[in-house]
Order: structure tokens, then sequence, then C-alpha cells
């Protein structure tokens, strides 16, 4: 997956790092004015609007990847970190597992396992790069736009999730981690509404 | 004389043609229809139509995954009658391109492609006007695909 990951990063068209860290920080700065100073409503605000950009987006990294489909929940977290991650924000992440893999039932459909997770762990983070949190949004989850980016995506594909940040270097830790927990997948269904 | 082709076997000339090409949505809702050469035309609807179309997808796909003699998603992409050839493109987010040719066009799957990674994805997910789930009638769009598959040398004028 790596190099699928760098093929796509070289072919796709690229912006400024600077100016996409400038161009975040002063969405979340408006985000954090509309919202009064609350940190909790902005860190969900950030992530709403990342599910809806993930809904979208998932079309252009499907269409510019080239993955095929994954056989398990374990393979997302890796095509996600390696691939998606490179593609879109330039770096790559690292998928660490927490939970056993489900292996797939015989029609090869993925199977939902209560406790399918992964995690990806950054240290380097185009979003929040020279960015400090001042103390009275201390707990501001600032990258959280990408938490519903992930959602968002991964929902368009049958896979409704749980994302959230669970360390943050702007929070003191050593590196940034999102955990992604499987909570239902979607199965395809066609109401027919006339009898 | 490019629009010609031989049929196998016989000197009868056949025009290449493609007919039409329907855009839906994982939620059954067509979001693009545009046709060229139809002739035939189901005496209901438009919209019975599409929905006839989909419901007959949708029923292909879960025959072909429970008949596919092998292990693996099957994938079909492609079926045919003696008159037509329906071309079938299903990307993972649930969006179904269909475009019905005769049986000369050869092969759709990257005009397929190329009408979703390079005109959806480009006028439609990048749209911020687009709303997801409505009707694909931007100008860009709707000319583009027109453009395009007028384009394709399968496309008889």
């Amino acid at each position: 997956y790596q190099r699928l990951g760098d093929v796509a990063f070289n072919k796709i068209e690229k912006v400024s790092g600077e100016l996409f860290t400038l161009m975040y920080g002063a969405i979340v700065i408006q985000v954090l004015k509309d919202a009064d100073g609350d940190a909790e409503q902005t860190s969900t605000q950030l992530e709403k609007m990342g599910y809806n950009i993930g809904m979208r987006m998932i079309d252009e990294f499907l269409a510019k990847s080239n993955v095929t489909s994954c056989r398990d929940f374990k393979e997302t977290g890796e095509v996600i970190a390696k691939v998606a991650f490179r593609m879109f924000l330039g770096v790559t992440a690292e998928c660490h597992h927490s939970a056993p893999t489900v292996s797939p039932p015989a029609d090869g459909s993925p199977q939902a396992s209560s406790d399918a997770a992964f995690r990806l762990v950054f240290v380097e983070n185009p979003l929040s790069e020279f960015v400090e949190l001042p103390e009275h949004c201390s707990n501001l989850a600032f990258s959280n736009l990408l938490c519903g980016v992930i959602r968002g995506a991964l929902e368009m594909v049958g896979m409704r999730v749980s994302c959230r940040l669970v360390k943050d270097t702007l929070w003191g830790d050593e590196h940034t981690e999102i955990s992604v927990v499987l909570k239902e997948v979607i199965a395809e269904h066609y109401q027919d509404d006339e009898d | 004389a490019r629009n010609w082709a031989y049929h196998r076997g016989s000197c009868r000339p056949v025009v290449l043609m493609i007919f039409n090409m329907y855009v839906f949505n994982r939620d059954g809702v067509c979001l693009f229809y545009r046709d060229w050469h139809r002739v035939h035309r189901t005496v209901e609807s438009p919209a019975a139509d599409q929905k006839l179309m989909f419901g007959f997808l949708f029923s292909l796909k879960q025959i072909v995954n429970k008949l596919t003699p092998q292990n693996g998603m099957p994938g079909f992409h492609a079926c045919q009658t003696n008159k037509f050839k329906l071309n079938y493109y299903e990307t993972a987010s649930g969006l179904r391109f269909v475009l019905n040719t005769d049986l000369q066009a050869g092969d759709m799957r990257e005009p397929l492609r190329h009408i979703y990674a390079g005109l959806y994805v480009e006028y439609a997910s990048k749209n911020s006007l687009y709303k997801l789930g409505d009707p694909l009638d931007n100008d860009l769009f709707v000319q583009s695909v027109d453009q395009y598959i007028r384009s394709l040398p399968s496309f008889g004028s």
C-alpha cells in the first residue's frame, strides 16, 4: 500500500503546505468564534464539517487511488493510513490494530465484530503545524475534522464507524492518534415502495 | 466511414451506437439519464423506466453473487441480449453507471471509469453547489458527458 500511496501522491495536484495549514487554522478560529469560545462545541462542529467532506472525498479517493475492495476492517485501516493519508495530507500514518481480526464469511462481504477497530498514529500533522492551543481551549480537538472525514468516507462505502481523536501532539502527547471503531456494516437494501 | 463496421461473415454494414446512460446512487435515486439513440421507450414514465433499471441491476447483482462458481466478489460489468449490451460500473461508494450500447461497441469499462473519475468526481463531488443525491443537472457535467460520449469511436452519428 505504501507504493500505491506514493503513486497517488505523485499524481494528485498539490497546494502549498503552509497555505493549507493557515487555511485550516483560520477555519478553526472562525468555528471557535461562532461557538463563543466553547471548545467542545467547536470540536463537534469540526467533526461534522469533516463528515460532509469525507462523503465527497471518498469518490475522489476511489477514482484516483485505484484501490480494490478491502477484505476486512484491518485492511481498511491500512489503506487509510498508507494511501489516503499520503494522498490527501502528504504524510503516512501507521495503523495499529487492537482487536483480533475477523475472518470474512464465504460470500466475501465484510463482517462486523463488536470490537473491530484500529488506531491511526502519526507524528507529522499538516493541519496543526505551528499551532499552539491556548489555555482556555486546551481540550480542543483541533484535528477533529480528520475524524469526521474518516467517518463520512467510510459510511459511503458501507461502514458505520465511530472515530475519535485520542491523542494529540497539541495536548502534549508524543504523537497524534485517531481511534476508529466499526459499529455496523451497512447492508445494501432496496425498498420497493409499490406493491 | 469510421462509424461503420462489418458484421462478421455477412456484408451487412452495422452502425456502432451508444444508446443511453443512467447514473444511480446507492439508494436507487437516478441522478442522471441521457439518451442518444433510443428508439424503443417503455410506455410508462422515465421515472418508471429508471426504477425498473435499478431494480434489475440490484437483483442481478444479488443473483450473480450467489451463483458465482468461484470465490470472491464477482463484480459484473456487462450483460447482453441479441440487440444491445448493458455495460455497468459500480463504485465502492455505491454509484452505478450504466451505458447501453450495441453489440459491436466493445469494452466500455474505461469510458465508464472516465465518466466517474474524470467527470463525476470533478463536476459533482468537488462542486460545493451540488448536493449529494440531487439530480446531476449542472451544465458542466451534462455537456462534458455528452461531448465525451460523442467523441467515442463507438458512437455512431
